[in-house]
This record gives C-alpha cells, structure tokens and sequence, in this order.
C-alpha cells in the first residue's frame, strides 16, 4: 500500500521535473524569493540549484503530502537557514520614522490602513504570494531580511538578533517598519483592480521573457 | 494610547508576549479605532498567507473578509 503511495507520489515529482517550462519558472520564483533574503544574486542562485538538487535527493521524502512547489520551497528555507548560520550579516538600523502619523500620533488622511480583499474574491494564495515578494523588493534591504527571518524562516525573536547581531528593540523596529510597508505595499496592489491588471500584466511579460531565455 | 503607539504594539505581539497591560490597552484601542484594526488585520494576513504557503494549503484555510464586524477578541489571544 504504502510503496504504492511512494510510486505515485515520484511520478508526480518526476512528471514536475520533466515540465521544462514549468522547472524554469519555479526556479526563477525560488531565485528572486532568495535574493530578497541574501542580497546576493550569485549565492542565491547556488542555494536554489542546492535546494534543487536537495529535491532530487529527497523524492522519497515528498510522499505526496505537500504541494510540489511548497515542498521545494521549505527544502530552500532549509537552505537559507544554513547560509545565514553561517554568514551572521548585520544589516542596518533604523529609526522610528513616522510619516505615516501626525504629531498627536494619529494615522495621517493617506496613511490609514486599508481592508484587504478577501483573497477567494481577489487573488488566489499563489498570485498573492507573487504581490508580496514584488512588495518585499521594495522594502529596505535589511528590513525585508528580517521580516524573512521571522515570518518565512520561523525563527525566533532572540535567534534573529544573535545571527545578525541587533538589539531587540532594534529588531522590533526593523518588523514594525517592514510590516507597514508590506501592508500599504499589499493594500494598493490589491484593492484596485485596474493597478492589479497592470501588475499582472507585468507579471506575466516578466515570466514570458525569462523563460524565453531559458531557452 | 495613540495610533502609532498601538501599531508598534500590534506588531510587535506576532514577535514576543505583550504584558497583561499592554494587551488590556492595545485591545481596547482596537475595539475604538478601525485603523488600527484594518492593520492589526493586515500583518496577521500576511503572517497567515506565508505559514499556510509554507504548508502547502492551498487557500482553503485562507483568512477571509470580515470587513468591518470584526471579532477583536481573537486578535489578542
């Protein structure tokens, strides 16, 4: 019975690892998401062929509980983690500024959180997370590394500030500023339908033309 | 509490435990200010989306609307 389920479930990873255009992608996807973290296009791109190779080793560990993609993605996060065990950057401080409130501390007219669509109605948890990572980009450098850190890597608040090497406030500093930014950044891409075509359009032209080099 | 003030601690409860009295006010400053709760629903959207990437859901655990009937109550568990 159980072999039967390993059969199956390696011929649905062999059959993912035979879709050439659909490897080139998730490669891409799995290089820009590490690159947001490291910074570094050049060691993002051996950690994702790591991780890759990392699947081919592991089929038997895939069984078919998990979606492929989510599957080599949390091998990718193992991956990730090594690196910056390894590595300890300290990415810069920063302080508290706070444009998006007036002098009493209120939400300034432009800055006020806005409700997300529900995403069944919107975008669908894969075209959000493609938003997002458009998002993490535009974060400062070190905030959109410890945001990772926290909420993708799962690690704790302590870890975080011994591996890059920040007080704990500095660190609550660095979440609060990233998650402001991702929710106005998420909060515009999805509210207006008009900004979201364009967006997907964007998407989309990006993909076409990396997989056409890939060719 | 202020706006910004209740942010800051509306973030910083996804990282560490927020004392009896920090809670005490950050709830009850969400149960006044829609703001402040839109964000508070924002960030633990975000938190939600990647966890259930992560896991391979595929949406069906998804957070959904709830606009503005919101249920503070379980925000701040």
């Amino acid at each position: 019975m159980q072999s039967n389920a390993l059969l199956h479930a390696e011929s649905s990873v062999t059959q993912h690892f035979n879709d050439v255009g659909f490897m080139s992608q998730l490669r891409e996807q799995m290089i820009r998401f590490t690159q947001t973290q490291l910074r570094d296009a050049e060691i993002a791109e051996d950690i994702v062929q790591e991780a890759l190779l990392g699947a081919v080793k592991n089929l038997k560990a895939f069984a078919g509980r998990a979606a492929f993609r989510s599957w080599v993605f949390a091998i990718l996060k193992n991956k990730m983690l090594d690196h910056i065990r390894k590595q300890g950057r300290a990415p810069a401080t920063h302080s508290i500024d706070a444009e998006e409130f007036n002098e009493k501390g209120h939400w300034q007219q432009e800055a006020k959180p806005m409700p997300w669509q529900c995403p069944e109605a919107g975008l669908k948890q894969e075209q959000f997370m493609v938003i997002l990572e458009l998002c993490l980009n535009k974060l400062p450098g070190s905030q959109a590394q410890v945001f990772m850190m926290r909420e993708f890597l799962g690690l704790s608040s302590d870890e975080i500030c011994t591996e890059v090497e920040i007080t704990e406030s500095n660190l609550h500093v660095l979440l609060y500023r990233a998650r402001m930014g991702l929710q106005k950044c998420m909060a515009n891409n999805w509210l207006h339908d008009d900004r979201q075509a364009t967006l997907q359009k964007s998407i989309k032209k990006n993909l076409t033309h990396t997989s056409q080099k890939n060719r | 509490m202020n706006c910004q003030k209740a942010s800051e601690l509306a973030s910083r409860q996804y990282d560490q435990p927020l004392s009896l009295s920090k809670k005490i006010s950050l709830k009850f400053h969400l149960l006044i200010c829609k703001h402040c709760r839109n964000f508070n629903k924002n960030i633990e959207q975000l938190s939600h989306s990647m966890q259930s990437f992560l896991r391979g859901d595929d949406n069906k655990d998804q957070k959904t609307d709830t606009s503005d009937s919101d249920d503070s109550d379980s925000q701040l568990k």
